[in-house]
Formats: C-alpha cells, structure tokens, sequence
C-alpha cells in the first residue's frame, strides 16, 4: 500500500539504496483558511502546500510567526482539519476524518512533544507516560510495563513517581519524550522542543532527538532558530502559508 | 474492556477529587444535606401515618364502630342535684340492627362499668369493659398470657377478666397476673373481684405504646363478661361529687358491627346511620368506620409524603446546582489538561466520561453519607421530639438514587462542555 505513495516511482532510484524508503505522510495541496470562507474575515494559514516524509528522516519546518508553521504542525499532528487538499498518513487519508478517528490516529500514530512540556500536573512521571496508552485501551500492567522501559530510555528511572513540578524543565523534557516514544509512533512531531529551555539543556534535548533519529524515528520539529534547524537532515522553510525553500543538509 | 476503562476511570476521579478534599467535602456537603433532608422528612411523614393506620387497622377494617356520645345538653343540667341521663345506644338498637341490617355476621355490644382498679395497694385508672367472647375475634388483638374471655365465662356470668398490658404493668409489675385477683370497685355494687385469665398483647405503634387516636385504648382496658356487667351492675351508673350525684342510664357504650366484606362496609354504614337517625331524637351516638379512615389516612399520608419529598428534594436540587458549578469551575481549571489528553488520543466522550464520573463519584459518596446522616436524624428526631419515624427500604433507595440523578444531570452539562473544547484552544490555554 505504502509503495503507491512511493516516490521511487517519481525519482530515479539510488543505485546503492537496499529498498526504496517508505513515504509516512504525504501532503496534497493542502490549504487551511481561518474564518468563514468568502467572507471578509477570511484569513488563509496554508495556501497548498505539498510535501512528503519518508521514515526516518529528521525535518525541521522553519518560519518567522505567522508563516503558518503552527497551523501546518495542527493539521499534521491530526489536531485540526485541512480546508482543502489531502493528507496522506501511513496508508489512510486523514483529511477527511471525523473527531473520533482523529483522536484514534493521534493515539496509535503520532507523538507530540510540545514547546511548555505539557506534562498533566496532576499524575505521575510513570502515570503520565501511561496515558497516550490509557486512550489506546492497553491494558494496565502492560502500559506499566511498557512506560518503565521507556522511562529507562531517557535516563528518569529513579524519578517514576515524582509530579511533573517536582523535575527541572528538561527533565520534564525528556517526560514528554519519552511519552511520545511510547506508542511506537509513525512521526514524532515536536513544537520548539527547546522553546522554553536554557542552551545547555536544550543542546541535552537535541542531542537525545540526534539520537532518535540515528535509531531511525521520523521526527519533524517546528523551529525558528538557526542553530536548531541547522541539526536537522531536512529544512523546509515556510513564508505566507507557502513552502519557499526545502533543503537537504549534508 | 469497557469495565477495565470504567474502573480506571473512577481511579482517575476519585484520584482528582483527592486533590481537592475541602472542595469536594463542601461540595459533596450540598447533596449530603439534601439526601439526608429527603430521608428525615419522609421518616417523619411515614412514622406519622404509620401509627395512625396501625391503629386503624387494629380496630379493623371490616368493622363498623358505633359509639354512645354524651349529649352536650344534657349534661349540663347539673342545677338539680340529682339528675338521670339516659343516653346512647339502646338493646333496642341492637335488636333492630340484628333484624334489618343485612351483611351483618356479628354484633359485638361493649358496656363501660368503671374507670378504677386495684390489686393489693396498688391502684390504677382503668377503663373496665364488659363484653362478649366475640369480641376478641371481631379486633385484631392477640393475648399474650393466659387466654381470651370463653363463651363459658359469658355463659357462667363468670368473674373473670383479661386485662390489657398497660394495667398488667402498673398492677403487676413484678409478678405474674394469671390466676390474682383485681378489685373493681363502684359505688352501686362495691367491690368485686375478677380473676386476671388473661393479658393482650401491647398496642405498639411505630415502636411506642399506642395513645389511641381517639380511639379504645386497648392497653388500659379490663375486659370482664357481659353476662357478669349484666348481672353485677346494670345499666345503671352513679357518679358522685360533692354535693350532687348523678346517675346513667346507658346500655350500651359501644356496639362492634362486623360486616361479611369490605365493599359492603360503606353501604352498611349508611344503613346504620339511618336506622340509628329514626330511632333517637337527640345526637347520643357516634358511627366511626375505620375503613373511611383508613382511605382518608391513605391519601392523606401521600399527599404529605409529596409535599415533604418536595420540600426535601428543593436542597437536593441546590445541591445538585453546587456540584455543576464546581465541575464547571472545574472545567475551566483543567483546560489544559482536557487539550492534553484530547493531544495524546482521548476522544471526546473519553473527556465526558471523566467528567461525568467525577460528578457522580461526588454525588454518590454524598448521597450514601447523607443516608447514614438521614438515618441518624431520624433516629434523634424519634428519641428527642418523640414523633414516630419509619425508614422503609425504598425510601433510602429513592434517596440515594435521587443523588445519583442529580449527579448524571448536573454533571452532564459540564461535561459536555469540557469534551466540546477544541485541541489546540485549549493547548493554548494558560
């Protein structure tokens, strides 16, 4: 199902490549217009933007405020509905779905890390880890299980019952990485990761993103920070709710 | 599955709820009052009429009661010094009623003699009573000790007696009656004795002797033979005061009539009141039907309990409007957390859920404390104020389930409200 999306069909293929990579999401002129459309208010985000991820790679969208990069993080993160144009994620379109098979989508297929954390104040390290599972209707002691190896992972492992208030903020970071490891995502789509982090433990963030991505997640990052993109395998650039530049970084 | 989620769900309320204990104790206060509000009034409402019927039912239902009344007139005419007053029920009503009255199985003729008994030095106000044997198959009373008053005894004018529990514990409070002697004692015919045969078993309503409703009160009554109150005394009754002494002339001051069955009470009754219009000039006579009470106890008794569960489940409904606020301020609170969790793949009546959940738990938990309040109210109420309480299975199951309703309906709209809340907004939201 993936190879019809596959660009192996639009591109020569690498000689030295094994297998042809797999297309996890493909964007179709995909417009989102605020306000009532034809009316006076109209505000276009996105004027058709087209693009496609391959697994693995490691994108960042860049942009000043108000280019559109948000709205287009929404609509790929299945948080909101595109006004025209498809969205192709994994083998199923998600444009034209309703709130329920969103939610649906978001809990199996995509990871969320998001600028202030977002880490619900209330529940534990290992409780908050557990919830994209809890809405999965995993069943308990394999959800404990399964957030105990991942919390394993980015190094919190004697801070499983601390509240979210309790850690530093790249600790709570690496919290809400770990959460949006846990459900085995196709993407990992994080807002300004190291928005709201001082340069020391935002080098420790990226560096673990680095990392993810050396095992092969597909990650794409909103940022407007040179230094941020500059990790990054692939830049796309976004001005006026239009792609103006998408480059590969050597 | 679902029942996993459910449960899961409840942890994650009942988990919320913790972290706010002094709001949701004040909250659940609301509900707490209002159950227990709905429990007291209607123990109230239920123990009231539950004594009256009880009693009503004891007299039975089947039963026409009529009853010798003291004319007002007559009794008045105390300028003379000795007076005769002829009065009430007469053996010619008895005769009549026996020969026109259909669907009648049993008369039952009761004659008041004195109002004093003695046993040894202890004395008592009682009311003594002839009658005849039929009388304790035609009312609904048992005897506990001994036995009732046998054809025999009626038959042998026999100076006999059963007494009623009252008089058993004021005359014999440390021993055993059966087989003693009481002193009945009149200033026609001096003192006589009667041997105690028998004890009735005590007259309770809702948990506490009977006071009788205007009624007999069985517990103060000594039941000897008619054959013996014919023999002994008469129709005749003095009264002496200083100065004047009156006399009495009254047959009969109650007459049973029992009736085949229950539809043909009514039509009886009539009868009776006609029969008994044509034959006395003045107003000597009472008919009470215990059926007629009944029916107006009956009504009366719904028509309070509405009235009081209304009254009642107005602090239910404040309490319930207490719990939509909060969950609402609630809502607010946790907008954030809603966009969160909507992020990471709750659908939106995963968000009802929670919502919902928590108010139940919070109206439930009120609802279930305000039962053991309400029971513990109702139970002060009896012990301090006296008035007779009785809490029926159904009345804590209507209470409770009332909270349980106020709960899912109170809880609704703010739930709701919280699953309509967009992602991103409220992601946004600080």
């Amino acid at each position: 199902m993936a190879a019809v999306f596959s660009s192996s069909y639009l591109t020569p293929e690498p000689t030295h490549r094994r297998r042809p990579p797999r297309v996890l999401a493909r964007l179709d002129r995909l417009t989102k217009i605020y306000g009532q459309p034809g009316s006076a208010v109209e505000v276009p985000a996105l004027r058709g933007i087209s693009l496609t991820f391959e697994e693995g790679e490691y994108v960042a969208i860049c942009g000043h405020s108000g280019s559109g990069k948000s709205t287009l993080l929404n609509l790929l993160g299945c948080l909101d509905r595109p006004t025209s144009g498809r969205y192709i994620l994994g083998d199923a379109d998600v444009s034209r779905l309703d709130d329920d098979a969103l939610s649906d989508i978001r809990s199996r297929r995509l990871g969320f890390v998001f600028q202030s954390f977002n880490l619900v104040p209330q529940l534990t390290v290992l409780e908050n880890l557990e919830v994209p599972l809890f809405y999965q209707g995993v069943n308990p002691s394999i959800r404990r299980k399964r957030a105990l190896a991942m919390i394993e992972k980015v190094g919190l492992a004697q801070r499983i019952h601390h509240r979210p208030m309790q850690l530093s903020g790249g600790q709570q970071q690496r919290v809400a990485i770990a959460r949006a490891l846990i459900n085995d995502p196709l993407i990992i789509l994080a807002d300004e990761p190291t928005g709201n982090l001082d340069t020391a433990t935002g080098e420790v963030i990226l560096d673990l993103f680095g990392q993810l991505h050396k095992e092969g997640k597909t990650i794409l990052m909103v940022t407007h920070e040179e230094s941020v993109a500059a990790r990054c395998q692939r830049v796309i650039t976004l001005r006026d709710g239009q792609v103006v530049s998408d480059v590969q970084n050597d | 599955m679902y029942l996993s989620l459910a449960f899961e769900t409840a942890r994650l309320g009942l988990k919320n709820i913790h972290l706010h204990k002094l709001r949701s104790f004040l909250t659940t206060l609301g509900i707490i009052c209002g159950v227990g509000a709905v429990i007291c009034m209607l123990s109230i409402g239920e123990g009231a009429s539950e004594a009256e019927m009880a009693l009503i039912r004891l007299l039975g239902t089947q039963n026409i009661i009529l009853t010798s009344v003291k004319p007002e007139e007559m009794s008045s005419t105390t300028d003379r010094r000795t007076s005769l007053l002829e009065y009430g029920l007469t053996r010619e009503d008895l005769t009549r009623i026996r020969e026109t009255i259909p669907h009648v199985t049993r008369i039952v003729p009761l004659r008041e003699i004195a109002f004093e008994a003695s046993y040894g030095r202890n004395q008592c106000s009682a009311t003594v009573v002839g009658t005849q044997p039929a009388f304790f198959r035609t009312i609904r009373i048992t005897v506990t000790q001994g036995r009732a008053l046998e054809d025999l005894d009626e038959a042998e004018a026999a100076k006999v007696c059963v007494i009623g529990d009252t008089i058993r514990a004021r005359l014999f409070t440390y021993e055993d009656p059966i087989g003693q002697s009481i002193i009945v004692n009149t200033i026609g015919s001096g003192s006589i004795p009667y041997k105690v045969v028998g004890v009735m078993a005590r007259v309770d309503t809702a948990g506490r002797p009977a006071r009788g409703i205007g009624e007999r009160d069985l517990n103060n009554d000594i039941f000897i033979p008619l054959a013996t109150a014919d023999a002994r005394y008469g129709d005749y009754k003095m009264k002496v005061r200083s100065g004047s002494r009156e006399m009495s002339k009254c047959a009969f001051s109650d007459l049973y009539v029992q009736v085949d069955s229950l539809e043909n009470v009514l039509p009886v009754s009539e009868m009776l009141r006609q029969l008994l219009a044509f034959g006395h000039q003045k107003n000597d006579y009472q008919i009470k039907v215990p059926l007629e009470r009944l029916k107006i106890a009956e009504s009366e008794k719904r028509r309070r309990q509405i009235t009081l569960g209304c009254i009642a489940g107005i602090s239910l409904l404040v309490g319930g409007i207490g719990i939509m606020n909060i969950m609402l301020a609630t809502v607010t609170e946790r907008t954030r957390e809603i966009g969160i969790r909507r992020a990471l793949g709750a659908k939106r009546r995963d968000i009802t859920m929670q919502f919902l959940v928590e108010s139940l738990i919070l109206s439930t938990a009120g609802g279930l404390i305000g039962v053991v309040f309400g029971s513990a109210g109702a139970y002060l109420i009896t012990r301090l104020v006296e008035w007779p309480t009785v809490i029926h299975a159904w009345t804590i199951f209507v209470s409770a389930g009332l909270a349980l309703v106020v709960g899912v309906f109170f809880g609704i709209y703010p739930a709701a409200t919280a699953a309509r809340l967009d992602p991103i907004e409220a992601l946004r939201h600080s």
